[in-house]
């Protein structure tokens, strides 16, 4: 008689993994300083890819970021356009709990494989990374992988030198991308009002760059210096780069990338404020028609689309007032009907993957075109 | 219904649901087939063991029952009364409280002089927790305490001058061990005028002891400070540059922190030694004022990387 299943061993309440082990990939010279182990990630707050796939995990407990290589390089370059609805409900059910007891803290697709990734919490912060193939949840360990890492120090460690008992940094981890072989981070803290930008090369080495970034508010010729950043990204503007970045307090600041070195103090130029209520959660850029636009999902508002020509034309201002504006107008930008958009990412050069909460209060995870915006 | 021995179409299921299996290993090798869950199974959770759709067995978590019952140890600023442009408050928890969904959800702000539900904390995604997340840190509207920006144009500031708030934390907050706080937490606030000053170093009183002793130094702040910052910020060193090693305790209203050394006091110099980062309740550093017209500028000293106040230990 076949036996009957065994009660299953409930005891064994470890973390574990559904796949197998991670193989290294063939980016010998990225990943040359990669070690294999546990690194005891404590949180996943933010979560981006570099254009060679090592995925980068920003986690503001431990006040680190760490490249993971995720030997996902096969291009599956998937055509299937991507619908699930109930999707934090499927998160839910593959964790074996209910909605109310998960985070679905920030999304990144794999630029080669086209894989959408999800950073999950649980009531208690057991942090997750899961990855969706096809239709199907996959659980992607974080306890045997090739990994790299670096610490988000102060770069003066005040506190150390009396030989006090030095609370353990935590750094909000606010947003986090890979730009042209740096990770840009920006942090926030959760005891004065302030934040930090870094700029650190990859692979990471022992160095790592602290831009002081000011800003000037053209509404009333002001500048400010520690408002904290939100969100931000990267934009190519003429042929050069640009961050530009949202700030807490509602500005849209750009400041040219080439200008962000150590311990220098840079003005950046305020192009936008984006009014009350309402702050940006997501900032992709992506290409249509030989034009570059960019795309800012908000808390408050729909969906923005921005052409980069706009931006570029208001950039004859530093640090004068310009009452046409510096105001929640702004540069000209076109609201898409995509509204409660919660995450946002390029699904390759035509698509966008996002999650969004509908007016039905249904989560759904769907990718659209590019051409459709 | 019985295992028909093929663990490839085993799945473990929450009761209910049908499409989505528990992500987890099963490992077939010996003679029982373990399964281990991706993440722990959740306390109060029913399961069903299915083969190919059809149900082998089922089973239950027991809910977890913790001894203590979790409470809000206190809110600071601890004062009744606020000023206008309060920046933010810090909310201390007996317990690790949840990691999922937004603090604000919890916390609600009623306006008893107009009457009104206020929203006037500052939404973050990643919101601003400690380590241990039993402590968290809220933000007040920047961008409307700031002057001239669009929201403080729109919306003025967070509070108003003269007008009573009642902050009330709801009690179906939970731990990250899923227990509902013991009872809901109410605050009551009357705000006052803004506070357009820095702390300043040189307005601060000191109770020095005498040498041989163990007592206390004494600080009394010119105004009440930063309750996080004003116990990080503030070092006690010999004339030889050397830290005196020591426990500071600052009182519940951020006015005074007495530091205890942990040998006797020696006769001799000795300096205070402050980070300019110290802010006040309205986040006025040592450094510069949170809203400042830079017209006008009280901005005198960015350079000056720490403030120190000379004391004097007696002999006994």
């Amino acid at each position: 008689m076949k036996k009957m299943l065994p009660i299953l061993a409930l005891a064994g309440l470890l973390l574990l993994t559904v796949s197998a082990t991670i193989y290294p990939t063939s980016n010998s010279e990225l990943t040359s300083n990669f070690t294999f182990g546990n690194p005891e990630i404590a949180s996943i707050n933010q979560l981006t890819f570099g254009h060679e796939g090592i995925l980068f995990l920003g986690d503001s407990k431990n006040a680190t970021v760490y490249a993971v290589d995720l030997g996902d390089t096969k291009s599956e370059a998937s055509e299937a356009e991507i619908d699930i609805k109930g999707f934090d409900t499927k998160v839910a059910s593959a964790l074996g709990t209910t909605v109310d007891k998960i985070e679905i803290s920030d999304m990144a697709v794999h630029p080669i494989t086209k894989t959408p990734y999800f950073a999950v919490s649980t009531m208690d912060g057991t942090p997750i990374l899961m990855r969706l193939k096809g239709e199907t949840l996959e659980n992607v360990p974080l306890d045997q992988i090739n990994f790299s890492e670096m610490a988000l120090s102060d770069a003066v460690d005040k506190d150390a030198k009396d030989g006090r008992e030095r609370p353990l940094r935590v750094w909000a981890i606010s947003d986090l991308k890979y730009h042209d072989g740096k990770v840009l981070v920006s942090g926030l803290s959760n005891k004065e009002f302030g934040s930090t930008f870094r700029s650190i090369p990859f692979p990471f080495s022992d160095t790592q760059d602290y831009a002081s970034l000011e800003i000037y508010h053209a509404a009333h010729g002001q500048y400010e210096t520690q408002s904290p950043i939100k969100t931000f990204d990267v934009i190519t503007m003429d042929g050069k780069d640009y961050l530009m970045a949202s700030y807490t307090c509602t500005p849209l600041v750009l400041f040219p990338m080439d200008e962000l070195k150590n311990g220098v103090h840079t003005k950046g130029r305020t192009v936008a404020e984006l009014g009350s209520g309402n702050s940006p959660l997501d900032i992709i850029s992506y290409e249509k028609e030989g034009k570059t636009y960019f795309l800012m999902s908000n808390t408050n508002r729909p969906v923005m689309k921005i052409d980069h020509k706009d931006i570029a034309n208001t950039k004859e201002s530093m640090t004068e007032p310009v009452e046409e504006w510096a105001v929640a107008t702004g540069v000209e930008y076109v609201s898409l009907p995509m509204v409660n958009i919660l995450q946002m990412d390029n699904q390759g050069n035509d698509k966008v993957v996002y999650l969004q909460r509908t007016s039905s209060g249904d989560m759904v995870l769907q990718s659209r075109s590019t051409e459709r915006m | 219904m019985e295992y028909t021995g093929n663990p490839d179409v085993l799945g473990i299921y929450m009761k209910g649901e049908i499409a989505t299996a528990v992500l987890g290993t099963f490992d077939a090798s010996a003679a029982k087939i373990l399964f281990t869950p991706a993440v722990p199974f959740t306390p109060g959770q029913d399961y069903e063991v299915r083969e190919a759709g059809q149900k082998l067995s089922d089973f239950s978590i027991p809910a977890k029952t913790v001894a203590l019952a979790p409470k809000i140890m206190g809110i600071y600023p601890a004062q009744d009364s606020v000023p206008e442009n309060l920046l933010k408050i810090y909310v201390h928890f007996s317990q690790p409280m949840q990691y999922v969904g937004s603090a604000l959800d919890f916390i609600k702000v009623y306006n008893t002089t107009e009457d009104k539900e206020e929203s006037i904390f500052l939404a973050l995604e990643t919101e601003l927790w400690n380590r241990r997340h039993d402590r968290l840190t809220l933000w007040l509207d920047p961008g409307r305490i700031k002057t001239d920006l669009i929201p403080n144009r729109e919306l003025g500031l967070p509070l108003k001058e003269g007008n009573a708030y009642t902050i009330t934390i709801d009690r179906k907050w939970k731990t990250a061990a899923g227990q509902e706080l013991t009872e809901t937490y109410r605050k009551q606030w009357i705000v006052t005028a803004p506070d357009t000053r820095k702390p300043d170093v040189e307005n601060w009183k000191l109770d020095a002891p005498s040498s041989n002793s163990m007592k206390p130094l004494t600080i009394h702040f010119d105004e009440a400070l930063d309750h996080e910052l004003a116990q990080e910020s503030i070092g006690i060193y010999g004339l030889d540059g050397k830290p005196i090693p020591g426990k500071r305790k600052l009182n519940k209203w951020g006015s005074t922190l007495h530091f205890t050394p942990s040998k006797s006091w020696k006769k001799g110099n000795y300096e205070i030694v402050v980070d300019p980062k110290l802010e006040d309740f309205a986040g006025n550093s040592l450094h510069r004022l949170f809203d400042e017209n830079l017209g006008n500028s009280t901005r005198t000293n960015e350079d000056k990387s720490d403030y120190r106040i000379k004391f004097k230990i007696a002999a006994e």
